[in-house]
Formats: C-alpha cells, sequence, structure tokens
C-alpha cells in the first residue's frame, strides 16, 4: 500500500468531493459537509423534504468509495430486530438451528430514511449501533463493518405520527445538514440529466476509501492554540449561563453544546482543511463547520419557537462571540 | 532550531512592517490627543490670561507625540502577533501562525504545512502587501484637531484678555518699583520701628499686588492696587515723623541763604548737597575757629548766625541753636558760642538726616503712585495692544524683567541727578536737569529685545545714593508766633525748657538783658556798639 502523504490525501477527498458533485446536482455545501463527515468518521442527519436527492447522495457516495450500501425505510411499525437482523430457526441438514439472520445496519454506508418515523425502541436500535459498532442479537455481539457510517434522514414538514429523536440521540450524529430546496438553474440542469439516457457514471476514488479506513491521518492535521480556544468558546458560548455567551443564546437557548460537538468541530475543521488544500486548520474552517456541528447540539427555548428564530441564528451569533478580537 | 529560524526569519521583516505601522498610526493618534489639548488650552487662553498658553499648547503635541512613540514601541507586536496578523491580511488561512506554532514539531503533516506556510509568505513583499495607512477616522480627527490648534492659537486675542495681560504687566512693574522703594529706603538711617514698620508696609502692599494679579477682573485688580498703593503711601508717610517738610524748607532757606559766605559758606554747600554730616561738620569746624578768629570776624559772624537763625526759623531746634551761638559769640562768650554751634551742628544734622527721609518718603509714595496709575490706566483700556498681546502670548516677559540702566546729567548751580529705569534687556537712559536745589527731572527711555523697555527719570534723587544726602523735614512754623500760654522762665527772665516763646517777648528780654550787660564791665568797649546796633537791627526787623 502507497503510504499516505499530505498531498495524496488532499487529492483524494477532493477527488471523492468531485465525483459525488457529478451526480447530485447543485448541494455543493451538502455534498462537502457530508464528505467531511464521513471522512472524519461521522454519522449524518440530512434534514430535507423528499427529492432532493438525499439518496443519490449516499448512493454516489457509497459507489465513489467502493462501500457496501443499505437504505431502510423507516416506518412506524418498524421493529429493532428489522434493522439489526435476528436468529431464525433453520433447517440445516435435517437439523434445526438458530441462524443470525444480519439486518440492514451490516453495511458501510447505511441510509435510515425518515428516521423520525419509527418509534423510539426502533431509533434506539440504530443509535446504538451507531455509537457502539457493533451488534447484539440473543447472547451474541457482532461487530459492524468498517468504516460504518449512517446517514438517516428526516423530514421537517410532517411531523404528524413521528417520533422526534431525542437529544441525547442527536447528539450523536456528528453533523446535521440542511438540505435546501434547488435553485432554478439546478432544477433545469436536473431535468437535463434526467432527459439523458444515462446517468453519469461514478469512478471510484481508492484513496478517499483509504483515507476514510485511515482516520488516524486526518487528526494529525496541526490545529493552532487559538483555534483550539476558539473551538472551546464556541462550545462553552453555547451554555446560556456561560460568561461571555451572546445574548441570543442567553434568551433563546434552553442547554448548550456537549463535548462531542467540540470533538466534532475540530475533525470536521481538519477535514475542511485538507479539503481547501491546507495543512493546518484555520479560522474559517471552524466558522464553516460551526452550524452543521452545533445546531442539532443546541436546544432552543419555546421563545424561539415564538419569535421564529432557529439554531443556526444562534450558532452564527456564538461564532461571533467566540471569534478571536 | 533551523526550521524555527526559518519561520521566525521568515517574519521578521513583516514583524517591523507592522511595528512601523503600528507606530505611525500610534502617531497620528498623539498628534490628535496633543492638538487637541493644545487646541484646549489656547481657547481657555481666548477666554482668560493664560500666559504660559503658548508653552504649554506645543509642549501638549510634543508630549503627544513622545508618549505615542514610545507606546508604539513598548506594544510591538510579537512574532505570534505578527503571525497573527499576516495572516489574516493576506488571507493565509492560519497558516503562518500554526508553522510558528509547531515549528518545533516535526511530522508528515507538519513540514508540509511549514512548507505551504513559507511558500505562501515568499510571494507577498511586506511594503507592497501591507501598505502604511491610516484609520481614516484617526487620520480627519488628526486633521480637525491640528486645524483646531492652529485656528485657537493663531485667533486674535479679545480685548478683555489684552487688557488683563496690560494689568497684570503693570501690576508686576509695581511690584518690581515696590521692591525698589523698599531698598531705597532701607538704606536710610531709619530706627528699628520705622524699618519694622517699613517692611510691614512693603509686605501688605506686595500680598495685595500678588492677590491682585491673580484676579481674573482687571478693574477689579486696579481697584484693589489703588487702594494697596494708598495705603502703603499712607504707611510710608509716617516715617519721616511730624514736620519733615518743614525743616526741609528751613534747611534749604539756610543753606540758600549762606551760599557763597567766606565763613558759612561750607556749611551752605554742605545743606545744598543735603549731606548731614558734612553740614554738621561745618558747624563743628566753625566752633574751633571761634577762638582763633579776629574779633571783628567774631561779631561779623554773630552778625550772619543770627541771620542764619532767622532762616533757619521753620526748625525751631536749629534756629535757637544758631540764635544762642550769635548771641553769646555777640558777647564774647566764646565757650557758650561753640557749645551752642555744636548744638546747632547736632540740630542740622539731625534735621538734615529727617529731611532726607522725607523726601525719600515722598519719592517712594510718588513712585508707588505711578505705578498704581499706570495699572488704573491699563484697566481703562490705555495700553499698548502689541505690548499686551506679547505679554498675553509670555512672549518677552522674562526679557522685559531684565536690568536697566540708569544716567544721569546734572545742570546748573545744583545738583541735578536723573535716573532712568528700564525694562527689558536694553538699557535705560535719564537726564535730568537740576535747578536750585538739587530738584531735577529726568526722562529715559529702555528698549528690550523681547519687550517694551520703560523707564522714568529720576528727580534729582539718586535712589541708589547716599543717604546722608537725605534730611529730616520739620513742620513749618514762625519765630514768634509760639504758644501763648505759660512760659517758663530762668532767674534772668529767659524761657527755659525749650517750648516756644513769642518773638516780640523774647526779643524784648534779650533786650532788656542786653542792656543791663551793656552797663556793666563785662562787655568791652568796642563790642557794646556793636550790640547796641545788633539789638536796633532786630528790633526794627520785627517792626
Amino acid at each position: 500500500m502507497v503510504e499516505l502523504t499530505a498531498q495524496r490525501v488532499v487529492d483524494g477527498v477532493r477527488a471523492l468531493e468531485e465525483q459525488v458533485a457529478r451526480a447530485v446536482v447543485g448541494q455543493r455545501e451538502v455534498v462537502r459537509q457530508t464528505v467531511i463527515a464521513l471522512v472524519a468518521g461521522g454519522h449524518v442527519l440530512l434534514e430535507g423534504v423528499p427529492g432532493l436527492g438525499k439518496t443519490l447522495l449516499v448512493r454516489t457516495l457509497a459507489d465513489a468509495l467502493g462501500l457496501r450500501f443499505n437504505r431502510v425505510q423507516f416506518t412506524p411499525d418498524l421493529m429493532p430486530a428489522d434493522i439489526t437482523g435476528t436468529n431464525l430457526l433453520v433447517d440445516e441438514g435435517g437439523s434445526r438451528a438458530f441462524k443470525f439472520m444480519a439486518g440492514p445496519v451490516f453495511a458501510n454506508l447505511l441510509l435510515a430514511d425518515e428516521i423520525n418515523r419509527a418509534t423510539p425502541k426502533t431509533q434506539s436500535a440504530l443509535l446504538e449501533a451507531m455509537q457502539e459498532r457493533q451488534v447484539t442479537a440473543g447472547d451474541a455481539t457482532r461487530k459492524l463493518p468498517a468504516p460504518f457510517f449512517v446517514l438517516a434522514t428526516q423530514n421537517p414538514l410532517e411531523q404528524e405520527g413521528t417520533y422526534p429523536l431525542p437529544e441525547a440521540q442527536l447528539d450523536r450524529f456528528f453533523f446535521k445538514i440542511l438540505v435546501p430546496f434547488p435553485t432554478a438553474g439546478e432544477l433545469t440542469r436536473i431535468l437535463d440529466l434526467t432527459l439523458q439516457p444515462a446517468w453519469p457514471a461514478i469512478e471510484a476514488v481508492p484513496v478517499a476509501a483509504e483515507v476514510i479506513s485511515n482516520p488516524a491521518f486526518i487528526r494529525t492535521v496541526p490545529v493552532a492554540t487559538h483555534l483550539k480556544e476558539m473551538a472551546v468558546r464556541m462550545v462553552l458560548f453555547s451554555h446560556p449561563d456561560q460568561v461571555g455567551a451572546p445574548d441570543e443564546v442567553r434568551q433563546y437557548a434552553r442547554f448548550g453544546c456537549s463535548p462531542r460537538a467540540l470533538q466534532a468541530l475540530v475533525l470536521a475543521s481538519q477535514v475542511r482543511a485538507l479539503l481547501e488544500g491546507r495543512f493546518n486548520v484555520s479560522q474559517e474552517d471552524l466558522e464553516a463547520v460551526a452550524k452543521p456541528a452545533m445546531r442539532h447540539r443546541l436546544g432552543l427555548n419555546f421563545e424561539a419557537q415564538a419569535d421564529g428564530v432557529s439554531a443556526d441564528r444562534v450558532v452564527e451569533a456564538i461564532v461571533k462571540a467566540a471569534t478571536p478580537k | 532550531m533551523a526550521r524555527e529560524q526559518n519561520v521566525a526569519e521568515a517574519l521578521r521583516p513583516w514583524q517591523q512592517r507592522l511595528t512601523l505601522i503600528g507606530w505611525v498610526q500610534w502617531l497620528v493618534r498623539g498628534l490628535t490627543v496633543g492638538a487637541l489639548g493644545a487646541a484646549l488650552v489656547w481657547a481657555w487662553a481666548h477666554l482668560f490670561l493664560t500666559p504660559a498658553a503658548n508653552k504649554i499648547g506645543p509642549a501638549l503635541v510634543a508630549a503627544g507625540l513622545l508618549a505615542a512613540s514610545v507606546w508604539a514601541v513598548w506594544s510591538r507586536p510579537a512574532l505570534p502577533r505578527t503571525a497573527l496578523t499576516v495572516d489574516h491580511t493576506l488571507g493565509l488561512g492560519d497558516r503562518l501562525s500554526t508553522a510558528l506554532e509547531f515549528s518545533a514539531q516535526s511530522g508528515v503533516l507538519l513540514v508540509e504545512q511549514r512548507r505551504d506556510a513559507l511558500g505562501r509568505l515568499a510571494g507577498f513583499r511586506p511594503a507592497a502587501s501591507i501598505p502604511v495607512r491610516v484609520n481614516r477616522r484617526w487620520l480627519i480627527a488628526a486633521v480637525v484637531a491640528v486645524c483646531l490648534a492652529v485656528g485657537t492659537a493663531l485667533a486674535p486675542l479679545p480685548d478683555r484678555v489684552l487688557k488683563q495681560a496690560a494689568v497684570r504687566a503693570e501690576i508686576e512693574a509695581a511690584e518690581k518699583a515696590a521692591e525698589e522703594v523698599q531698598k531705597a529706603l532701607e538704606k536710610q538711617p531709619l530706627s528699628d520701628q520705622q524699618r519694622e514698620e517699613l517692611r510691614k508696609a512693603m509686605a501688605d502692599l506686595q500680598k495685595e499686588l500678588q492677590a491682585a494679579q491673580s484676579g481674573f477682573d482687571p478693574e477689579e485688580a486696579a481697584k484693589r492696587v489703588q487702594e494697596a498703593v494708598a495705603k502703603a503711601e499712607d504707611q510710608l508717610a509716617t516715617l519721616p515723623g511730624p514736620g519733615a517738610e518743614a525743616r526741609a524748607r528751613a534747611l534749604a532757606a539756610l543753606g540758600s541763604q549762606m551760599a557763597g559766605d567766606p565763613q558759612l559758606g561750607s556749611l551752605a554747600q554742605a545743606l545744598q548737597a543735603e549731606d548731614p554730616a558734612k553740614a554738621k561738620e561745618a558747624l563743628e569746624k566753625l566752633a574751633e575757629q571761634l577762638k582763633e578768629m579776629p574779633l571783628a570776624e567774631r561779631v561779623e559772624l554773630a552778625k550772619k548766625l543770627q541771620q542764619a537763625a532767622r532762616a533757619a526759623r521753620g526748625d525751631p531746634t536749629v534756629a535757637r541753636a544758631l540764635q544762642q551761638a550769635g548771641q553769646d559769640l555777640a558777647v564774647g562768650d566764646l565757650a557758650a558760642a561753640a557749645e551752642n554751634l555744636g548744638d546747632a551742628a547736632g540740630a542740622v544734622s539731625a534735621a538734615q538726616t529727617q529731611a532726607n527721609l522725607g523726601q525719600a518718603v515722598t519719592d517712594a509714595a510718588a513712585r508707588l503712585s505711578e505705578a498704581g496709575q499706570a495699572v488704573q490706566q491699563a484697566a481703562q483700556g490705555e495700553f499698548d495692544r502689541e505690548a499686551a498681546r506679547q505679554v498675553a502670548q509670555g512672549q518677552g516677559q522674562g526679557q522685559g524683567q531684565g536690568q536697566g540702566q540708569g544716567q544721569g546729567q546734572g545742570q546748573g548751580q545744583g545738583q541735578g541727578q536723573g535716573q532712568g529705569q528700564g525694562q527689558g534687556q536694553g538699557q535705560g537712559q535719564g537726564q535730568g536737569q537740576g535747578q536750585g536745589q538739587g530738584q531735577g527731572q529726568g526722562q529715559g527711555q529702555g528698549q528690550g529685545t523681547g519687550g517694551t523697555g520703560q523707564s522714568s527719570g529720576g528727580k534729582g534723587t539718586d535712589w541708589t545714593g547716599d543717604p546722608a544726602q537725605f534730611e529730616t523735614v520739620f513742620t513749618p512754623a514762625q519765630i514768634g508766633q509760639g504758644s501763648q500760654g505759660e512760659v517758663q522762665t530762668g532767674p534772668q527772665g529767659l524761657p527755659v525748657g525749650g517750648g516756644p516763646v513769642p518773638y516780640q517777648q523774647v526779643l524784648g528780654q534779650y533786650v532788656q538783658s542786653a542792656r543791663e550787660h551793656l552797663s556793666g564791665a563785662q562787655v568791652p568797649e568796642e563790642l557794646k556798639g556793636v550790640v547796641q546796633q545788633y539789638f536796633s537791627d532786630l528790633e526794627s526787623e520785627g517792626d
């Protein structure tokens, strides 16, 4: 195996981004944030209305990385075993025995579509697999394949009959990415691609897969002390009772981000730095990854809902307050 | 270490550039603050007299620039700060700050990162990439502040401030005049009590002048000065004691009458020179010469002494002593005549001393009054505007208090003494013309390089002269117009105790006494005619 060098990593991650962008029209920021989360080894929660290309995005990523891809459509009657797999009594050569039938979770890339439609029990089973990267069925614990990424989606419009993810489980997602509606130009481009006989073919990016399999390299990207301090301030200032927290946090935040947010901020910044062709984290990286890393970890109160204040607006205030003067 | 040096060395020119930029920016701020301070000082100088404004204003600007320079050097950016600033300015994405922080460490990515950072930095030049720019708001503030400072500095001072300056300058001149007056009077032969009174009077005056100088209202200050000067004049007027003026006139008359006389000419000269010691010496010498004097000269001297006594009747003590000496000489009592001449010498000396003190006090009062008048005129708007402007702006004031030189010239028989007093660094010249008894007038002018010089001429009195030339002046009196009350008389009917006696009474008594003595053998025959003739003359003059 060729040794990973800084430039190879940069080239590989950039190539992965380019391949995904070939199939997914527009959504540059969504693609980039998803790639960042995957390279950093984190799970992603995609929020957007149906039909915006979320499945296409995940499938393309799997193709480019040469990873095994599964998709599960979450419904209220979906049981945990439907996700993790179950032991079935089967005949094998005249004798009966329990055989574990692996669920869709046993894949490198799992698309959990509309995760908020499943019951908390089923959600919990998936989230446990995300955190532990293993599944327990019966008396056996089975490791999930590595790498293992979950890209869950949820529809922000249809709330009836859904089970919103609890904060503790939201915290396990590395990023929460908002998928915006395409622009007119992007819609035209989608139409053009649709009218073509075949969808653009995706080439595999082995180096990217290698990078994903070797997350330790990413963590050697240097982070200057003043940027570490800024990341720490960003997390601290998300807490309404913290000295230095901006007014938006004091007024609208119910609770602040966990230490996982700090880890996500720095790891994501390291990946983004490489994507930018830089070998060090910059303040710009921290600012760019702040929203996807913090928006789902920030608990807003009723006043925020009443005033129509989004988590992104509060995160912006936090970044501004944490930026070195 | 080499890697550390690479990054640090690469940042060094940028650090110098940032230091320069910081210095320029702080200079502008210092200039702004200093100029604003100067503008405030000069604006204040337009409201209230502030002679030091022209020194304080530029000093504030200089202080602002100096403080800004010191602060700029002290707060120059360190290398980490330089790296952050260059990162931010050139959009290097924290490359330099990261490279500097990890310059001592090694690793695949760190080496790449350092190379990347230095490579990016190499594409820039400090002078071209970070031009020396000053914050626009500070620049505007600096321009406004400088314009304000220049405007307030060049704006003409209002009349009110000029008047304050003129009054203050005149008060300062009055203070100097008071000092000189005190010095001059201190040289007079004063008793301890007189000296104490003089010092107290002048101390009170100086205190009042200083208090007036610190006030903002020129009219009020002038009024205060006038009151203080008037009070000082009153206090000085008590120094010589009563009768000084009359005694002065008596001595002057005596000197005038005896001038040119072969026997009493030296006394006359001493009196005209207002020299009490020489006057005393002349009379004492005359007393010593009585024994060797031929009879005819003694007779002649007796007559002259009687005439001198009449001339000096404004000073009863002197007149009495001279008259007694003349009488004693007329009757041939040389010892008594010599003794009375000695008494007359002491009396003349004391009278001349008192007259001199009186004259000195008069001149001092005139000097103070003149200073007070000058203050009053300044308060009423009668002053030199250019000189006042210079005083208000602190120009020439130091030089105006320099030394002056006086020159005096005298003409005529008397002694003319002039005095010039210059203010300013130049020279004052005085010219005086003496007439009669040394009364002179002089005028002087002084010119200073920084201010306007002024001098006043003397009035025949040398302030720095010998105190002996001053004389005591008695209150005017007339022989023969003494008290009409009881008079104590001696065995021969002559008055004793020194009290004033009407002239006709005294004359009658002496005529009677003379006739009694002429009938006896005590008076030589050749002198009896002289005595008779003497009293006949006296009686005829008394009529």
